[in-house]
């Protein structure tokens, strides 16, 4: 005599496993697609959102999409100066090593398409305010490796794993800058002087084959005014640098104040890989584009999208708690493209692909030391292509 | 979970890409439902085609409240039960009361399962319809006896003693001693 346990085992062990033949899929999904299409055409408002509504209960849901964004996408300076320089650009930057406080706008993208970032830098503390979100307050921990968004009454940390901690970001810089003196691969230019807002600026252009690097200086102090990055996928400036301005230490505090929900989400930096990558890919696709791919995904695009995300989940009809999970796995892949690891540039033509179209390129890039390059369709799928059969 | 709800926020959209992937998702799942219960895979092809066809009109208001498997295997259930009493309707003969003979499937049709889930199938369709039903879609697909009890229009403690019979059913199967 069998026990009720041994029964539900057998009955379970044996589960039926039947697939679909290729003449049933094709049926099924014709017919289904014929259903929907007559469905949408019949009722094609019927889930049309109330952008109000949703606008005004999004907040949190807004907030953590693009706390997390903004997370992946951190540290802007460090990597822009860590790329390389030379003496002559020791000499200039020689006033950043000795401030204590640093107040600077970085604008990223093109002219027309500029995200404008304001950062007010203590010690290993940044406090951060973007112009596209810009009723909320960033401070970014370096020694921590945290991140605390405020807005209403709504706080987000986000822990950035996988990244050195930063006990003084101006010391890193000094670090940086000295290392950098000993590098032969760029080519420094004076090119003299260059009139900037009313002044004369004196102007040194540093060029790699991967990057060019100008800074601006006032030629009596040698204090850097302005200081632009330019890579094959990416444009930074650093506009309306100020040095040793005397700042409220209370404005770098990572202490959530009294009566705001807390929330809490991570980016890790060690894991922006392809895989992430891809996620992020299908989010932007399926969450924020109506299934199809961005016109780009350049920094940014990357940095305007997060109340578009933000949007889309609460369309979505995602819980908090799910609207942060997705938040979190798409500012994941966000860390591959923003701190991208692959030979020379990657390229990118999703510009009107739609989310399933397996015929069409939209990304490709090359591995380090690979021969050859992966490349992702519409679909998703990744394929090995050597550099002769790459898309045009 | 979460990869199911933005799957049907797409599909309210109208998008057939969130569709194909749904269907994929659930295809072969939904078809195992359907073999277990009605023991003949046309049928149970027509089942899948049915609840796939009958979801897709739902785009543009489809209202997700639990899981999407477990709505499309309910949805699966009922569809089955339907064809499963048109078929009794239909048959002069009393034991299709009690389900399809697999004597009445093409032995082609039936290769699509290995030989024990094969010898599952055959106990399960000598059951009556409505213990079949219980066993199958708690123990093989997870539902809830509430869930079944809302598809079956019936109280909790029916659909558990519904089970409970069913299983004494196998156990006396499988010990060779099928009681009548």
């Amino acid at each position: 005599m069998r026990s009720t346990e041994n029964i539900e085992r057998f009955i379970k062990n044996r589960k039926p496993q039947v697939v679909t033949s290729a003449d049933v899929d094709k049926r099924v999904l014709n017919d289904s697609f014929s259903s929907m299409e007559e469905a949408m055409r019949t009722k094609p408002v019927t889930i049309q959102p109330n952008f109000g509504r949703i606008i005004m209960k999004s907040r949190i849901t807004k907030l953590a999409a693009a706390a997390v964004i903004i997370a992946a996408i951190t540290i802007g300076i460090n990597s822009f100066l860590g790329s390389g320089t030379s003496v002559a650009f020791a000499d200039v930057i020689q006033p950043i090593l000795e401030a204590r406080t640093l107040i600077m706008d970085i604008l990223i993208g093109p002219e027309g398409r500029q995200v404008v970032i304001h950062d007010e830098v203590m010690g290993s503390r940044i406090r951060r305010t973007v112009s596209n979100m810009q009723d909320a307050d960033i401070i970014i921990d370096l020694e921590q490796m945290k991140v605390l968004t405020l807005s209403g009454k709504t706080a987000i940390y986000v822990e950035l794993d996988g990244l050195d901690k930063m006990p003084n970001y101006l010391k890193l810089l000094q670090d940086a800058v000295v290392r950098m003196q000993d590098k032969e691969e760029y080519q420094v230019e004076n090119q003299g002087l260059q009139e900037i807002d009313g002044h004369d600026c004196i102007v040194f252009v540093a060029e790699s084959d991967k990057d060019t690097i100008t800074i601006w200086a006032d030629p009596e102090t040698a204090l850097p005014v302005r200081i632009k990055q330019k890579t094959p996928n990416m444009q930074i400036v650093c506009n309306n640098l100020q040095f040793d301005v005397t700042l409220d230490e209370s404005r770098f505090s990572m202490e959530v104040p009294d009566g705001y929900v807390v929330q809490q989400a991570g980016v890790d930096f060690k894991e922006g890989t392809e895989d992430a990558f891809i996620e992020t890919l299908r989010i932007w696709a399926e969450i924020i584009e109506n299934g199809q791919f961005p016109d780009s995904i350049n920094l940014e695009d990357v940095v305007k999208v997060g109340p578009m995300l933000g949007l889309g989940l609460k369309r979505a009809n995602l819980t908090q708690q799910e609207s942060l999970e997705v938040a979190t796995r798409f500012g994941q892949g966000i860390v591959f493209i923003r701190f991208f690891k692959g030979q020379g540039q990657w390229y990118y033509t999703g510009k009107g692909v739609k989310l399933g179209d397996s015929e069409t390129p939209i990304f490709w890039y090359q591995p380090k030391d690979s021969q050859t390059w992966r490349v992702i369709y519409g679909d998703l799928k990744v394929e090995d292509v050597a550099p002769e059969d790459l898309p045009e | 979970m979460l990869e199911d709800k933005i799957l049907v926020f797409r599909f309210n959209c109208g998008n057939k890409e969130a569709l194909r992937r749904i269907y994929e998702k659930y295809k072969n799942d939904l078809l195992g439902l359907a073999v277990a219960l009605l023991n003949d895979v046309s049928l149970a092809e027509d089942v899948v085609h049915d609840v796939f066809v009958t979801f897709a009109k739902a785009a543009g208001a489809f209202n997700l409240t639990g899981s999407l498997k477990g709505y499309l295997s309910t949805c699966a259930a009922n569809r089955a039960r339907d064809i499963n009493r048109n078929i009794y309707q239909t048959s002069s003969a009393p034991e299709a009361a009690d389900g399809i003979s697999s004597e009445t499937v093409a032995p082609e049709r039936l290769a699509i399962a290995n030989e024990e889930s094969q010898q599952l199938i055959d106990f399960l369709s000598k059951l009556q319809y409505d213990q079949r039903e219980v066993v199958v879609l708690h123990l093989l697909y997870g539902l809830k006896f509430r869930q079944i009890a809302e598809s079956q229009s019936s109280s909790i403690n029916t659909v558990q003693s519904r089970y409970r019979y069913g299983l004494d059913k196998l156990r006396s199967m499988l010990d060779g001693e099928v009681r009548t």
